[in-house]
Formats: structure tokens, C-alpha cells, sequence
């Protein structure tokens, strides 16, 4: 196991986004975390990579851990091979219309420099990378060459977690975490349930009230595991 | 690349830092340029400067990290703790180099009244550091979101507040405190006065970093 939150509350300021949500990521899993604006996504994905501590539970990361937020902006005045050093990867290749000053590129640009060096190090077997919205902003052929890497890593034993509001990836995840249900739509739920949902070769991970777990199941979802949450 | 050494990578490849160096050099360099110059009373001066100084090159350095680049240098670092360490050994850098430059310019030139001795060295360093460190830390508290100018206004404020509390409030004043301390101290030695102060200031350097640390961890 590469990463391990147990029991973690999500809040930023007063605002609680998640409550006692668990995880457990493996190694060689590409998973989806999906959900609606401001159900937590980021705020989940900070608390996993370690950007900031939870308020309640646990992360343990056993490998190292590569993360990329969301709307990527570097020091305008920044070099960004100097950036590559920083994140020590100084030797990674990086194509000569990026090696300029960060403030010269654009927020693609941008994006691209932060994934080489994110990526940079992929070959690593126990490694975590903790992607949100990883493809905003990037071309068609930068989001191919991601997607490419993505795949290289997983199957070299990484363990993937992304964000993709804008469905722009053709990756197919092997989980998909629903912070939909789970996450502030279900905060007023007197019932809320853990379950792992499988639907053929797809399977999924959701806190849902009870309503919520019913529609799935006439959706067509089958239920491999449930527990109760409160 | 520690977490401390990646920010300063960053700000050093900016010219934030300049504006604060700059004006550092053509403060302390116009203090010493009339006379007189007592050892204690202007060790006491530069003291309460370097409280500003290092306050406004923490600021820098918070202000040209971006929040991602932020973020991801905190992931690398391994985790919001170690960042926070880095963050604090920063000011402890900023805090040596300032205390080194305002000690070692007018002791090398000759700037003084007298020879300072090596009580008034210590005693100068004492309060420089200390007074770095509640500046620091002071930043830390004002750093990002909150705007620039509304940081750099809270900081002279308290500063200000600090030296005009000194007299009434003695050595629990702060910077204000610790400077009244080391400009009433006997030559070349650390009066009780002036390890109160410092000890003081240090404990209020202690509060306003873990009242930074806390307020980080709300923000989430």
C-alpha cells in the first residue's frame, strides 16, 4: 500500500468538506476522483499529498509522493529549468520552447513544466502522484503524451490519483472515488453508508445516503461492501 | 533540495529581495556616516531595524512563492511540517546574516565611539537575532492572502507601537523592549534587563510563529 488516509476530516476555515473519509491506494492503481464544485476534490487531494494537515485522521504516504494542483502558476521570474533543479530533476529533458522564464510561458506552458518535472522520476515503482485537473490547459498532444505517461508509470507499480471536471482524459481509471454523494450533498444525510459499488469491470468507492444508494442499485450497480459511516 | 533552500532558489532568482537589501546597506551605512555612535545605543538602533528588515525579506520570499509552487515544494519536502520548519529556518537565516551584517559593518570600519568588547558583541547579537525573529515570524503571520500593503502597514504599526511601548512597558514591549534594554546596559556587558527582553521577545516570536503554524492549518 502506497498511501493510507484513515478517518480524515477535510475543512477549510469553518467550512467542513469531508468527514471520516478512509482511503487506501495501491500500488499500480489509476484512480478518478470525481465529484461536483466545491464537494472537496482539492481540498481532499491537498490533505492526501501532505500540502496541509487534517483536521482529524491520518495520511500515512509510503512512497514518494509527486503532487500537481490545479491551476498551475509558477514565479514569473523564474527559470524553468531552474524549476526542474528545485524539484531535483535538474536533468529531465525539457523541450526548448519551455526553457524560458516562467512569467514568458503560458498557464499550458506552464502546466507542461510542472508535469516533467512531476513525472520526471514516474519510473519509480512506489511512487504517488496526486494530479488535480492535470490536463486544464494543455494542447492535444501534450494531454496524449500525459495520458502515455500516466499509463508507463501505473504499469511500472505507481499508484495515479487525478481530477478531470472536464472529462479530458481518455484514460480509463481502474477506481473511481464519487466525493459527489459522499462529500457536501450528503452532509444533511442522517444515514450515510461506505459502500464499494461494482458495475461490470467498473467499480467504485462512495459515501451515499441511503436514497442515494438506491438509485444506484436500479442504475444497475451491485454493492461488494458496505459500512456504516454515522 | 530542502524546503528552505528551494524558496530561497526562487526569490533569489527574482529581484524581490533587492529592494530590502538595498535599503538595509544605505540604512545602516547612514547611522554609522555621523557621530556619535555609542556601541549599545546604536547596536539598539540597527537591533529594531533588523526586526523590519527581516520581516519585509520573509515577506518577499512568501510573496514571490506562489501557491502552487508553494505546494508542491511542501509535497517534496514531505509534508505542511517539514515546510513549516523550512519556513522557520528561513527567518533564522535572514536573522544571522542581518545580525552578522549589522555587527560586522561598523565594528570593521571603525564606526564606533570605542572598540566594542566582547560583551557588547554578544549583547548586540542578542538582540539583533531576536528582534529578526519577531519580525520574521511576524511576516509568517502576515503572509499570503492577506495583501502586501496591509501586511507591510500591520508590521510598522506594531513596530511602531513596540518602541513607543518601550518606555512604559520595559522589556515586554518586543523589539521596542529589547532595543530600551540594550541601550541601557552597562559597556560591554548583558545586563539581566536586556536577557529578559530578549527572552521575552523570543517567547513572543514562539507565539506569533505557532499563531502563523494554526492559521496556516485553518486556511486548509
Amino acid at each position: 500500500m502506497l498511501l493510507w488516509a484513515d478517518g480524515v476530516t477535510v475543512a477549510r476555515g469553518r467550512t467542513t468538506l469531508l468527514e471520516d473519509f478512509s482511503l487506501q491506494l495501491e500500488a499500480g492503481e489509476l484512480v478518478h476522483l470525481r465529484g461536483a464544485n466545491g464537494c472537496g476534490k482539492s481540498s481532499l487531494m491537498r490533505v492526501l499529498a501532505g500540502v496541509v494537515e487534517p483536521r482529524r485522521g491520518s495520511v500515512v504516504r509510503t512512497g514518494r509522493c509527486e503532487y500537481v494542483p490545479e491551476r498551475v502558476t509558477l514565479p514569473e521570474s523564474l527559470p524553468a529549468r531552474r524549476w526542474l533543479r528545485v524539484c531535483g530533476v535538474g536533468g529531465a529533458e525539457l523541450p526548448s520552447e519551455l526553457d524560458r522564464r516562467c512569467g514568458a510561458l503560458s498557464n499550458g506552458q506552464q502546466q507542461r513544466v510542472v508535469l516533467t518535472a512531476a513525472m520526471a522520476d514516474g519510473s519509480l515503482p512506489a511512487s504517488i502522484h496526486l494530479l488535480d485537473e492535470p490536463w486544464a490547459g494543455l494542447d492535444a498532444v501534450a494531454r496524449d503524451t500525459l495520458d502515455a505517461n500516466l499509463t508507463s508509470v501505473v504499469a511500472g507499480g505507481a499508484a495515479v490519483m487525478y481530477t478531470d471536471h472536464g472529462h479530458e482524459t481518455g484514460l480509463v481509471a481502474s477506481r473511481t472515488l464519487d466525493l459527489t454523494e459522499g462529500g457536501l450533498e450528503a452532509a444533511g444525510s442522517d444515514a450515510l453508508l461506505r459502500v464499494e459499488l461494482r458495475r461490470g469491470g467498473e467499480r467504485t468507492h462512495v459515501v451515499i445516503s441511503d436514497r442515494a444508494l438506491a438509485a444506484r442499485l436500479s442504475d444497475g450497480w451491485e454493492i461488494e461492501r458496505v459500512d456504516r459511516v454515522q | 533540495m530542502s524546503f528552505a533552500a528551494a524558496q530561497l532558489s526562487l526569490v533569489l532568482s527574482s529581484r524581490r529581495v533587492l529592494a530590502p537589501v538595498t535599503l538595509l546597506i544605505f540604512a545602516v551605512v547612514g547611522i554609522y556616516f555621523y557621530r556619535p555612535n555609542p556601541v549599545q545605543g546604536s547596536f539598539a538602533v540597527t537591533a529594531v531595524l533588523t526586526a523590519f528588515f527581516c520581516a519585509w525579506l520573509v515577506a518577499s520570499v512568501e510573496r514571490e512563492v506562489t501557491p502552487a509552487a508553494g505546494a508542491i515544494l511542501t509535497v517534496l519536502a514531505g509534508g505542511a511540517v517539514a515546510a513549516w520548519r523550512g519556513r522557520l529556518a528561513l527567518v533564522g537565516l535572514f536573522a544571522i546574516v542581518l545580525t552578522v551584517f549589522c555587527l560586522a559593518w561598523p565594528t570593521a570600519t571603525g564606526a564606533f565611539d570605542r572598540s566594542p568588547g566582547l560583551g557588547d558583541l554578544l549583547a548586540g547579537a542578542l538582540a539583533h537575532l531576536v528582534c529578526a525573529a519577531v519580525g520574521g515570524t511576524l511576516a509568517l503571520l502576515l503572509g499570503p492572502p492577506l495583501r502586501t500593503a496591509t501586511a507591510f502597514t500591520v508590521i510598522l504599526v506594531v513596530l511602531i507601537a513596540s518602541i513607543a511601548a518601550a518606555s512604559p512597558l520595559e522589556i515586554v514591549a518586543g523589539p521596542g523592549g529589547v532595543a530600551r534594554a540594550l541601550s541601557n546596559a552597562p559597556d560591554d556587558q548583558v545586563s539581566a534587563s536586556l536577557l529578559a527582553a530578549c527572552a521575552v521577545a523570543v517567547t513572543e516570536a514562539g507565539a506569533l510563529g505557532f499563531a502563523a503554524r494554526v492559521q496556516s492549518r485553518w486556511r486548509g
